[in-house]
């Protein structure tokens, strides 16, 4: 088995039941029992890492190069919400590098209507880059 | 300037206003060219991703990497994805964004990409401008089944005797050139591409050469002798080079054989080089261990035999209905040390409608090309032969075969009788004749005539070292005197009784007029 899986195993477990100790003192035993226990730090690593992503923030991100936007784009911001989610609620980011527009995302896609973006696309396509 | 200015233009109108969604993931782990990505769960094998590696920074920065890094999708594992990178895989970090496309992996092919080096993405190689897109054709695809397929009954003549002659390849075929290394494989390939100038323009096939991790000096070698022997107005070239990453490598002959369906589909015919098949599974291998892939014999993985059955099958002749194209296939398998019962060699002889073997002896012997022609075959190519061929190639057959037998009694040389002292030089005579110079192809016409008359028997009692002098003065002659007879072969592909007879009168005086050569 590769580390990917003991992490995958042990997470599965955690879910199950709740109560971290008991799942990582068998998951010690185990490892001891077939010699791995070297294998323990780099199982606690990925672990960590694997419960920090299914943390992060279930809501919706309106990204906006400045506050200013969040007004001048107000109906297509709410009309996009909609579109990825059922409640309105939102977290507001700041990223100047957008030039303007604005971005959602919310969990695995995205609405993209940053200049930045719209520009860089139309670059890639008028030098032949995609 | 107007022409920037409108596609400027085009492309200001074709800026979105919609809120349409993209689907995004995440990478999450990095290494040797392939990333595993969390996110994007309706990825579709062989699907294109795009890394956009362009968040936090700030558009002039975001602008300054020269090409866009696209990513291809390999695995769809339970929880991520992991995909190979077409690029240079360290501009991918752990945390960076991945679009899908929704397209499947393809190349833009258009007419114009004829003459051109391109990269296995369509991406230019020789800094020679765009190439107008007709098409997007998929790199992957099923090939095309029975009934859509016809019989391969034309000829492809690649100017060397010795093959047109005896191992005879036909339009849609798919025969494999192996040998080790250099035996002159490259060569044969590269004659193949450079005599199909001597096709009438409206049947030449487009020639396709694919370099599967090539140096890239070989490359450009090539490149510089298709373009002095004029062969480049009617080739492209789809260039990987040793250090490109192994996914490139890995698409290069998909990437090619999807330029040659483009024109197959078109009606026209197309021949394409794998230069060699023996370096892209090696390739596969490398980007399945990556992958995690479980490996099998030889450390290749298990679909390796399907791999290039499937990329093989590709080549076609198509039914009338479908305009009747064809997509010949010339693969190239490295050996080593002759060894042809090793893992890659079996699997894609038995996949290929025949081989040609090209062996180190006896191309250390001075026998160019190095082609053993007792073991070399091809299986669906005599059915294509032209008739002109097929009536001379019988003899020269049976002689050679002949001569094999009895090679092994030469040393006792003085011990033989005569019927076989004459057999063996015989057969010496033939080998001398199937001789010939790289890039000294020669067209089908002229080999008809030559081994006419060496059937004839205008080679009788001159010595070795003379029998290509023989045969350049009697193709001179030929063309100075009965020019006639070389396009009458060349448009009717047949010989008639009368100029046969004819032919046969011409030998008698030649020997006569040039016996100083037979001395």
């Amino acid at each position: 088995m590769y580390i990917k899986d003991y992490v995958e195993a042990t997470y599965a477990t955690l879910v199950k039941q709740p109560g971290t100790n008991t799942a990582l003192a068998s998951l010690q035993r185990y490892l001891s029992k077939r010699g791995l226990t070297k294998l323990y730090p780099a199982i606690l690593r990925g672990l960590a890492e694997k419960i920090r992503r299914k943390q992060v923030s279930t809501l919706p991100v309106v990204m906006v190069a400045r506050e200013a936007d969040l007004k001048r784009h107000e109906i297509e911001i709410v009309q996009a919400l909609s579109k990825l989610t059922s409640g309105g609620e939102h977290e507001v980011r700041i990223d100047k590098t957008m030039i303007g527009g604005f971005v959602i995302k919310n969990r695995d896609t995205r609405i993209d209507r940053s200049y930045k973006n719209t520009l860089l696309h139309a670059y890639h396509r008028l030098t032949d880059r995609v | 300037m107007s022409t920037i200015i409108e596609r400027i233009k085009k492309e200001l109108e074709a800026i979105e206003t919609t809120t349409a969604t993209e689907e995004i993931g995440t990478v999450i782990a990095v290494g040797d060219g392939v990333a595993e990505i969390e996110g994007i769960k309706d990825a579709r094998m062989m699907e294109m991703v795009l890394f956009d590696d362009g968040e936090g920074k700030s558009l002039k920065e975001s602008m300054e990497h020269t090409s866009v890094l696209f990513g291809l999708v390999l695995n769809l594992e339970e929880e991520s994805v992991k995909v190979v990178v077409l690029g240079d895989g360290a501009r991918v970090r752990e945390g960076m964004l991945v679009r899908r496309t929704g397209k499947l992996l393809s190349i833009p092919v258009g007419k114009n990409i004829v003459g051109r080096v391109v990269n296995p993405l369509g991406e230019i190689l020789d800094g020679k401008g765009a190439i107008t897109a007709e098409r997007d054709m998929p790199i992957e695809r099923v090939a095309y089944g029975v009934m859509e397929r016809s019989a391969v009954n034309e000829p492809i003549h690649t100017g060397i005797k010795a093959i047109d002659a005896m191992i005879p390849i036909g339009r849609g075929q798919r025969e494999l050139i192996i040998g080790d290394r250099a035996t002159g494989k490259t060569v044969v390939a590269i004659d193949t591409i450079i005599n199909q100038k001597y096709e009438p323009k409206e049947t030449r096939p487009i020639c396709i050469y694919v370099a599967v991790g090539q140096k890239d000096s070989k490359t450009a070698r090539i490149v510089r002798e298709l373009e002095e022997h004029g062969a480049m107005e009617y080739t492209i070239v789809v260039a990987t080079s040793a250090a490109d990453p192994s996914p490139l490598q890995f698409l290069a002959p998909f990437a090619g054989a999807a330029i040659g369906e483009f024109f197959m589909e078109q009606g026209m015919d197309a021949l394409i080089v794998y230069d060699d098949l023996s370096k892209h599974a090696v390739a596969y291998r490398q980007m399945s261990l990556l992958l995690r892939r479980p490996p099998g014999r030889e450390a290749y993985p298990g679909d390796i035999f399907y791999l290039h059955s499937r990329l093989l099958e590709r080549a076609a002749k198509l039914s009338e209905e479908l305009g009747g194209g064809s997509l010949t296939a010339l693969p190239i398998i490295e050996t080593q040390e002759g060894d042809v019962s090793a893992y890659i060699p079996t699997n894609v002889i038995s996949i290929t409608d025949g081989q040609i073997f090209l062996e180190t002896d006896l191309f250390n012997k001075g026998i160019r090309p190095a082609l053993n022609v007792g073991i070399s075959v091809s299986r669906v190519g005599s059915s294509a032969q032209t008739k002109a061929m097929k009536k001379v190639s019988g003899k020269i057959r049976l002689e050679l075969a002949q001569f094999r037998e009895l090679e092994a009694f030469m040393q006792f040389a003085g011990d033989l009788d005569e019927d076989t002292k004459k057999r063996i030089e015989s057969g010496r005579r033939y080998t001398e004749l199937l001789k010939q110079d790289q890039h000294a192809t020669m067209p089908f016409q002229k080999q008809v005539i030559s081994i006419f008359a060496a059937n004839a028997g205008i080679l009788d009692g001159a010595p070795i070292a003379q029998v290509r002098v023989i045969e350049q003065e009697f193709l001179a002659l030929i063309e100075r005197d009965k020019a006639v007879f070389e396009k009458q072969i060349e448009t009717e592909r047949a010989i008639s009784d009368e100029a046969a007879a004819e032919l046969t009168q011409m030998i008698e005086e030649f020997k006569k007029t040039y016996a100083h050569l037979y001395a």
